[in-house]
């Protein structure tokens, strides 16, 4: 369809008697014709200018009332429309704050540094345990280096008597050398050779006062068979005591001998 | 309605009414309620004339008046004097709401008035001041020189909101005759109204 034809169309568009499609196709034409928009304007003018072949009439007097009442509540429920967005938001978005990757990604680190806290708290706790192990030792080590100094001070001491024990049928490799300083009381028993007591017993030293043996303390070999024993403030019999044994016996110590004896003075 | 019609030297609306009609459009738009009071006070009698005119009834064309009162409440921001005058915004609106109503009536119960086919009748409202009865006699002068076919035509369409193809169906005429005289019949009213229509309806 032509521009001209468009044209001679707008006199029955602006009457409202164009049939719909012709409408529709004007008005499609009319949206991008400036010029059949201005004379759409003039014949819209003329078209209603047929208002006047219509007698005047005055309205109900309330016609007014009720459009006035009308355009009034629509205004109040546009006020009260415009107070919405100032509520708070009643639904909250069900999007996580965080991707679900990225929350098994944090949820994998907090799990890794707990396993860690706790490797670290375990080992630091047999780091502890092995400190305490090392200075329970260290004390032990220091104890026996303190009675060994003190056993080789017996052995060194000028005036002290020294006497060798031999091993009996029980032990006959076993071999042991005693001090004793009478000055100090002191007694120390170096020995070797001695099988490993067995458990819940121990070797314990005698001394011979007169006829009646009397108890002296109780020791325990090491692994080799060795042992050292260092004993202060020896009854003033055992000073001059001629005769030394060990025997086997429970590890809390007898009053008298009663197991097997493993070393003897010889005489 | 004697005589024949002699130009004048008068509008059918004079500029500050219109400058009066585009700032009351205004002040609706930013929701100033006494300026649709006023604009309902100037227009009420000739638009209320026209809906009782179409629908035939006081009590439909009340319902309508309120109604198109309320679409210019509402669509009062989007009127651009680029592209009318505000009389004939408020016009348009009024006449297509009336012809929907129209629409819908007559779906239900088809009553097809003869009031439209009659000569327009003598201006006899004594509510009408002198400019609007001046306007009134302007216009029915021009119609009263068109042939009767294209004025019968004119008013069906304007009056009945008639489409081309039922006015043609309703007078049992061909549809490119019926196009033709209403295309004709507007083009001489545009002249016989000339200048004064086209500056200010």
């Amino acid at each position: 369809m032509s521009h001209e034809d468009y044209k001679e169309m707008l006199p029955l568009h602006a009457l409202a008697s164009l049939d719909l499609d012709e409408a529709m196709t004007l008005d499609q034409h009319l949206a991008t014709c400036a010029e059949c928009r201005a004379e759409m304007i003039q014949w819209q003018g003329t078209a209603g200018s047929l208002v006047f072949a219509a007698d005047a009439l005055e309205p109900s007097p309330e016609i007014r009332a009720r459009v006035l009442e009308a355009v009034r509540s629509e205004a109040r429920v546009n006020e009260r429309d415009n107070v919405i967005p100032l509520r708070p938001r009643a639904v909250r978005s069900h999007q996580p704050a965080w991707p679900r990757a990225l929350q098994l990604i944090a949820a994998v680190i907090i799990l890794g540094l707990m396993v860690g806290v706790v490797l670290l708290w375990r080992q630091n706790q047999s780091a502890k345990l092995a400190l305490t192990q090392l200075a329970e030792q260290l004390q032990q080590n220091k104890i026996q280096l303190e009675r060994q100094q003190q056993a080789l001070q017996v052995f060194s001491a000028p005036g002290a008597r020294m006497m060798e024990l031999a091993g009996t049928k029980e032990a006959p490799s076993a071999h042991a050398t005693l001090a004793v300083d009478s000055k100090t009381r002191r007694a120390a028993l170096m020995a070797e050779g001695l099988p490993p007591a067995p458990a819940g017993k121990a070797y314990q030293l005698w001394f011979i006062a007169g006829s009646k043996p009397m108890p002296g303390q109780v020791f325990k070999t090491d692994s080799s068979g060795k042992a050292m024993l260092m004993s202060d403030q020896m009854p003033a019999e055992a000073m001059t005591a001629a005769t030394f044994a060990v025997t086997l016996e429970p590890q809390e110590g007898m009053p008298s001998p009663t197991g097997p004896m493993y070393l003897l003075t010889p005489g | 309605m004697s005589g024949p019609y002699i130009p004048r030297d008068t509008d059918l609306q004079p500029e500050p009414a219109q400058t009066a009609d585009v700032n009351l459009l205004h002040a609706i738009a930013q929701r100033d309620e006494a300026a649709l009071a006023s604009l309902y006070d100037r227009y009420r009698v000739i638009l209320f004339g026209l809906l009782v005119r179409i629908l035939g009834s006081r009590e439909e064309a009340e319902d309508v008046l309120q109604e198109v009162f309320i679409q210019v409440w509402r669509r009062a921001g989007d009127f651009d004097e680029q592209r009318g005058k505000p009389f004939t915004w408020l016009v348009t609106l009024a006449r297509s709401r009336a012809i929907d109503r129209l629409r819908q009536l007559s779906a239900r119960e088809r009553v097809v008035t003869a009031s439209a086919l009659e000569s327009p009748p003598e201006a006899s409202d004594a509510v009408a001041d002198a400019f609007r009865a001046e306007q009134k006699e302007i216009v029915a002068d021009a119609l009263q020189q068109l042939p009767d076919e294209q004025r019968q035509l004119l008013l069906l369409a304007y009056f009945e909101g008639l489409t081309q193809s039922e006015i043609a169906r309703r007078l049992g005429a061909p549809l490119g005759t019926v196009k033709t005289r209403m295309r004709s019949g507007m083009m001489k009213l545009r002249e016989l109204l000339g200048d004064r229509v086209l500056r200010s309806v």
